[in-house]
C-alpha cells in the first residue's frame, strides 16, 4: 500500500482517471458491528490506494484509462424482471432434468432466493450477501477476510466496502449436494455501478456444483456499466467443488474482478470461466494448493470481438507436497479484439511431487485481433514436474479446404472449426443447457462478424 | 550439500581454472566512477572523430537519466561508481603475437588462443581490459575483402561502411545499458564480410579481464553482404576477485539479403562479474540469423539476443544454454520480433539449476500486424538438480497478425530417477551418472558448436557438475 500522496496524485494523473464518486454514506449498513469495521477498513484503503497503472506488471497491457469513473452511481431503483430481461433461456434449467437445488436472481431485480428444504435444514446457506451479513454475521466473522484481502489493490478494496449483492454459500461438513445450485447476477441501466461480493465455503467432505452468471442487456447508447467484484473460495479436506463462472455482459460493462479459490488435503476443484461479454474485462483468479493432494483444474474460454479487450491473469500456488494443478485456456478473436492471458505457475520450496500444467491456445480469426499469451514458471523445488504451452494461430487451411469439398459454405465451414476449437473446453461444462447457449453464442458471433 | 558452505565455495573456487591474475601493467587506467570528462577522456585517447564524440555523450545524457533496471535480477549489489570505466593495457594493438606485451601474451597462451588460432580459426581478436591487443585475419580472407579489425580500427579505417551501420541496430535509447555502452565502449571486433564471401572457419574473439572491480564495454558491429556467411565466436573468463566487476556490451549484426551469421557465445566469467549484455541483429530478405548462447559463468547475468527479420524470408534461431551453479543467476532467454511477412524463428532454451543457483528463461516474441505468414517455435526446458534450486520461465507472446503459427512450450523437472537408476546399474556413481544425464539435456547445443568448443563446452560441463551429488 503506497502512503505517499505525492505520488499517488502522480499517478492518477498518469493514468488520466478522474476520483470515483462513491462517498463513505454509500457503504451499505451492518449492525454488526465486525462486518461494519470491514467494511469501514476496505473503504479507508480504498481511498489511500491510488489507481493501477500500466507501470504495474499486472496492468502493462489492459488500458482502463477510458472508463468514466467519476460518473457511475448505484442503481436507483430495483426492479422487477422485465418480460425481456433477464433473457429466459439464462433462468431456464441448467440441464436437462431441469432440477436445482437452488437459485439467487439478484442485482438490478428484487432479490429471489430459494434453496430446497432438506438441504436448509442439513444446515446448508445459499443466500445472497446483504442476507448473509444479516443473518451469519458471527460465521462471516470467520470466513471473511481469509481468501481475498481489500489490501490487494484499489479495485478489491472498492467491492469489498460497497458490496450490495453477491452470494453467500455454505456447506457444512460431508454435506452432499446432487443438483446444481444457480446464482444469476443482472446489470442494466446508464452509468450504473454494480458491486458483489461472493463467498463459497465447504466445509471438509462437502460436495456441490454450482453456476454463477452475469448478465447484462445490450445498450442502447454510450453509457458504460461498472462492475466490481471478489470472489473467495474454500474447498475443506476431501471435499468437492465444481465452480461455473460464465458472463454475458453487455457490450458497455468494464468488469474488474479479483477471485481466489484455496483448496485443503485431497479437496478438488473443478473451475470453469466462460468470458463471451463486456467492453472490458481484467480478471485475476489464483488458486493456492495449500495441503498434499489439493487438486485443481480451471478451465477458461474467451471469445470477444469488435473492440472487447479481455485479459485475465492466472496463478496456480503449489504450496504442499503432491498438488495437482491443470489449467487450460482457449480463445478466438474476432474484429479488432484484444485478449490477454497471462498465467503463472508457482511452487513453493519444498513442495515436491508438484504436477502443474497450464495451456493457452488462441484462434486469431481477424487481421485486427492482437493475442497476447504470457505464461510463467517459478519454480522453487526440483522434483516437480511443470509444464505450459502457448500457441498462436489462424484457422488451418487444411481443415477449412476439406469442409470446403464437402460441399460446406465457408461461413459454416469456419463455424464447425471454430466450435471444434472449443470443444474441449465445453466439454467440461457438465451441463447441455449451458453448453448450447454457448454453442448459440459463438454462432451468433460468427455469424455477425461475416 | 547446502549444508557445507565453505567446503562448497571452495570446491567452486578450485574448479573454474581461468580465475588466475596477472599484475597490474595497464598502461593507462581512468579514476573510478564516470562523469563526462572520463566519457571525454576515452574518446580522446582514442583519437576519434568530433562526431563520436558527440555520440558518446548524448549517450552518457541519457543513461544519466535512465534507472537502473528492477526487473527481474537484482543489481542492487552492483556499484556502477565503484567501478574503472577504462583499463588500457597496452600502446597498441598487435598483429602478431610476439608483439603482444609478455605478461598479456602469457595469459592467452594459457587460455590456449594462439594455438587455436593455428588449428582451426579464420581470424582471432583478443581483448585485454579495455582494448583489444591483438587481431589478426588469414590472408586469403584478407585478399577476399574481409575486414576484421578491432571496433576503433574500423572506425579508423573505414569511417563511412562504421557510420552507415553504427548504432542502427541497438540504438543508444534502446536500454539503461546499451546507453552505459554507448558513452564508453572500447574494444570488441568490426566485421565486414563482402558479398558473397563464405567465410569456412570461424572468426574468434576472445574477452578477457584482469584489472579487479573493471567495467568492459566491448561494442561490436559486423555486417554481413548479400550473400555472405560467417561464423563468429567470442570467449570470455576472468580472475576470482571478492569485489564487483560488469562486463556490459552491446553487439550489432546486420544480416542482409540471403547472407547468414552465426554467433556463438561461450561465457565463462568468473563468478564475481555482472554480465549485462545486448545483443541483437536485423535481419533481411532471406538472410538467416543465428544466436548460439552459452551462458555458464558470471555472477548475474541478463541477456537475451535478439533477431529483427525486417524483410519477408528472414529466418532467425537462437539456441540457449544456462547453467545456474551455486550463487550464479543466469537470466537469459530471447527476443523475435517479426516485422515483415513470411519471416520464421526458433528458439530452444535449456537451463540447469544447481545448489542456490537461479535461471531464468525470459523471452518475447512478437508479431506485427503486417507479418502475415509468419512461424515461429519456442521450447524452453530446465533442469533442476537439487532441492534450492529455482527455475523461473517468462515467455511473452504477441501476436497483432491473422496469418501466423506460433507454439511454445516449456517443461520443468528434475534428473529422471529411472534414468539415473538405470546408468548406476551399470556401475556409474551418482555424479557420473547426473552428468552424463545434464550432458544428454544439452547436446542440442553442443552439436552445434564446432567440434574443440564442443569438447570444451561439455568439460565445462563436468566442472560444474563436480560436487554437484552427495
Amino acid at each position: 500500500m503506497s502512503k505517499q500522496n505525492v505520488k499517488q496524485s502522480d499517478k492518477l494523473k498518469a493514468q488520466g482517471l478522474k476520483p470515483f464518486a462513491f462517498t463513505p454514506e454509500m457503504i451499505p449498513d451492518n449492525l454488526d458491528v465486525y462486518l461494519q469495521k470491514y467494511r469501514q477498513k476496505a473503504w479507508d484503503i480504498f481511498e489511500t490506494t491510488p489507481f493501477p497503472t500500466r507501470k504495474d506488471e499486472a496492468w502493462r497491457r489492459t488500458d482502463i484509462s477510458g472508463l468514466e469513473t467519476s460518473q457511475f452511481s448505484f442503481p436507483l431503483n430495483r426492479e422487477k424482471p422485465l418480460a425481456k430481461f433477464p433473457p429466459k433461456k439464462c433462468l431456464a434449467a441448467i440441464n436437462d432434468d431441469e432440477k436445482r437445488s437452488g437459485q439467487i436472481i439478484s442485482g438490478i431485480f428484487d432479490k429471489i432466493i430459494e434453496l430446497d428444504q432438506t438441504l436448509v435444514e442439513q444446515g446448508v446457506i445459499f443466500t445472497d450477501f446483504r442476507t448473509a451479513e444479516r443473518e451469519h454475521p458471527l460465521l462471516l466473522h470467520k470466513l471473511l477476510d481469509r481468501i481475498v484481502k481489500p489490501e490487494e489493490d484499489k479495485f478489491t478494496a472498492l467491492a469489498a466496502a460497497l458490496a450490495q449483492d453477491g452470494v453467500f454459500l455454505y456447506i457444512p461438513k460431508n454435506v452432499v449436494i446432487k443438483a446444481p445450485l444457480h446464482s444469476l447476477y443482472c446489470g442494466a441501466g446508464e452509468f450504473t455501478a454494480f458491486f458483489n461480493h461472493l463467498v463459497i465455503w465447504l466445509e471438509d467432505g462437502a460436495e456441490a456444483t454450482f453456476v454463477h452468471e452475469s448478465v447484462s442487456p445490450q445498450p442502447e447508447n454510450q453509457t458504460q456499466i461498472f462492475h466490481n467484484g471478489i470472489v473467495e473460495i474454500f474447498v475443506g479436506k476431501n471435499a468437492n467443488l465444481h465452480f461455473i463462472e460464465l458472463q454475458s455482459w453487455g457490450d458497455n460493462v468494464w468488469s474488474i474482478t479479483r477471485e481466489r479459490a484455496q483448496v485443503m488435503g485431497d479437496g478438488k476443484l473443478e473451475w470453469i470461466y466462460g468470458a463471451m461479454g463486456t467492453h472490458l474485462t481484467k480478471n485475476f483468479s489464483d488458486i493456492d494448493l495449500v495441503e498434499p493432494g489439493a487438486y485443481c483444474r480451471m478451465s477458461g474460454f474467451y471469445f470477444p470481438k469488435d473492440n472487447q479487450h479481455f485479459d485475465h491473469d492466472t496463478q496456480q500456488n503449489h504450496l504442499a507436497e503432491n498438488t495437482t494443478s491443470d489449467l487450460l485456456f482457449k480463445g478466438a478473436l474476432l474484429g479488432n479484439s484484444q485478449s490477454v492471458w497471462q498465467g503463472m505457475i508457482y511452487v513453493a520450496p519444498g513442495a515436491n511431487g508438484t504436477d502443474g500444467y497450464q495451456a493457452n491456445r488462441n484462434l486469431i480469426l481477424s487481421k485486427g485481433a492482437q493475442a497476447d499469451a504470457i505464461p510463467g514458471l517459478e519454480i522453487l523445488s526440483d522434483d516437480v514436474r511443470c509444464t505450459h504451452a502457448a500457441t498462436v494461430g489462424k484457422i488451418d487451411e487444411n481443415e477449412l479446404f476439406y469442409l470446403l469439398s464437402r460441399g460446406i459454405p465457408r461461413a459454416d465451414a469456419e463455424q464447425l472449426i471454430v466450435l471444434g476449437f472449443f470443444a474441449k473446453i465445453m466439454e467440461r461444462i457438465p451441463f447441455d443447457g449451458v453448453q448450447h447457449r454457448f454453442v448459440k453464442v459463438i454462432k451468433e458471433k460468427m455469424s455477425s462478424a461475416s | 550439500m547446502g549444508k557445507h558452505p565453505e567446503k562448497q565455495i571452495l570446491t567452486e573456487l578450485s574448479d573454474y581454472q581461468y580465475g588466475f591474475s596477472d599484475p597490474e601493467t595497464f598502461v593507462f587506467k581512468s579514476r573510478k566512477g564516470l562523469d563526462e570528462d572520463i566519457v571525454r577522456q576515452i574518446s580522446n585517447m582514442k583519437e576519434e572523430p568530433e562526431w563520436m564524440l558527440d555520440f558518446r555523450l548524448r549517450a552518457f545524457r541519457h543513461y544519466r537519466q535512465r534507472p537502473i533496471p528492477t526487473w527481474g535480477v537484482d543489481l542492487s549489489d552492483l556499484d556502477l561508481e565503484d567501478i574503472y570505466y577504462y583499463v588500457k593495457p597496452a600502446d597498441q594493438e598487435s598483429r602478431t603475437w610476439e608483439e603482444v606485451p609478455e605478461t598479456i601474451k602469457n595469459t592467452f597462451d594459457k587460455l590456449g588462443i594462439p594455438e587455436a588460432e593455428q588449428k582451426y580459426l579464420s581470424g582471432v581478436g583478443a581483448q585485454y581490459d579495455s582494448e583489444m591487443i591483438y587481431h589478426s585475419v588469414l590472408e586469403n580472407l584478407e585478399n577476399q575483402g574481409v575486414i576484421f579489425l578491432s571496433i576503433e580500427e574500423g572506425l579508423r579505417q573505414y569511417p563511412e561502411i562504421f557510420r552507415e551501420y553504427f548504432s542502427t541496430v541497438v540504438p543508444i535509447e534502446d536500454n539503461t545499458f546499451a546507453a552505459l555502452n554507448s558513452a564508453v565502449w572500447s574494444g570488441g571486433s568490426f566485421v565486414y564480410i563482402p558479398p558473397g564471401v563464405k567465410v569456412d572457419l570461424p572468426l574468434q574473439a576472445y574477452f578477457r579481464l584482469n584489472v579487479a572491480n573493471i567495467g568492459q564495454f566491448e561494442r561490436s558491429l559486423i555486417i554481413a553482404d548479400e550473400g555472405s556467411q560467417v561464423h563468429y565466436v567470442e570467449g570470455c573468463t576472468a580472475p576470482l576477485y571478492n569485489t564487483n566487476s560488469l562486463h556490459s556490451g552491446v553487439i550489432e549484426i546486420v544480416v542482409k539479403k540471403n547472407a547468414r551469421v552465426r554467433y556463438t557465445t561461450i561465457q565463462n566469467w568468473s563468478n564475481n562479474v555482472y554480465n549485462l549484455v545486448t545483443q541483437r541483429a536485423k535481419v533481411f530478405e532471406n538472410g538467416t540469423m543465428e544466436w548460439v548462447d552459452a551462458n555458464l559463468g558470471s555472477k548475474t547475468t541478463m541477456k537475451y539476443p535478439a533477431c529483427f527479420l525486417m524483410e519477408p524470408g528472414a529466418h532467425g534461431e537462437v539456441l540457449s544454454v544456462a547453467f545456474a551453479g551455486p550463487g550464479q543467476y543466469q537470466d537469459a532467454g530471447a527476443k523475435m520480433i517479426h516485422f515483415a511477412p513470411n519471416t520464421s524463428s526458433k528458439i530452444t532454451s535449456k537451463s540447469i539449476s544447481r545448489g542456490d543457483g537461479r535461471s531464468t528463461y525470459r523471452g518475447l516474441l512478437k508479431v506485427l500486424s503486417n507479418a502475415e505468414g509468419s512461424k515461429s517455435s519456442v521450447v524452453c526446458d530446465a533442469l533442476l538438480l537439487d532441492p534450492e534450486s529455482r527455475s523461473d520461465t517468462y515467455p511473452t507472446i504477441e501476436v497483432n497478425a491473422q496469418d501466423v503459427s506460433l507454439g511454445h512450450e516449456a517443461t520443468v523437472s528434475k534428473v529422471g530417477a529411472d534414468q539415473l537408476f538405470y546408468l548406476m546399474s551399470r556401475g556409474l556413481s551418482e555424479e557420473e551418472a547426473t552428468t552424463i544425464i545434464v550432458s544428454g539435456f544439452i547436446e542440442p547445443l553442443v552439436k552445434e558448436l564446432p567440434m574443440e568448443y564442443a569438447v570444451e563446452m561439455n568439460r565445462l560441463i563436468q566442472l560444474q557438475m563436480i560436487g554437484s551429488v552427495g
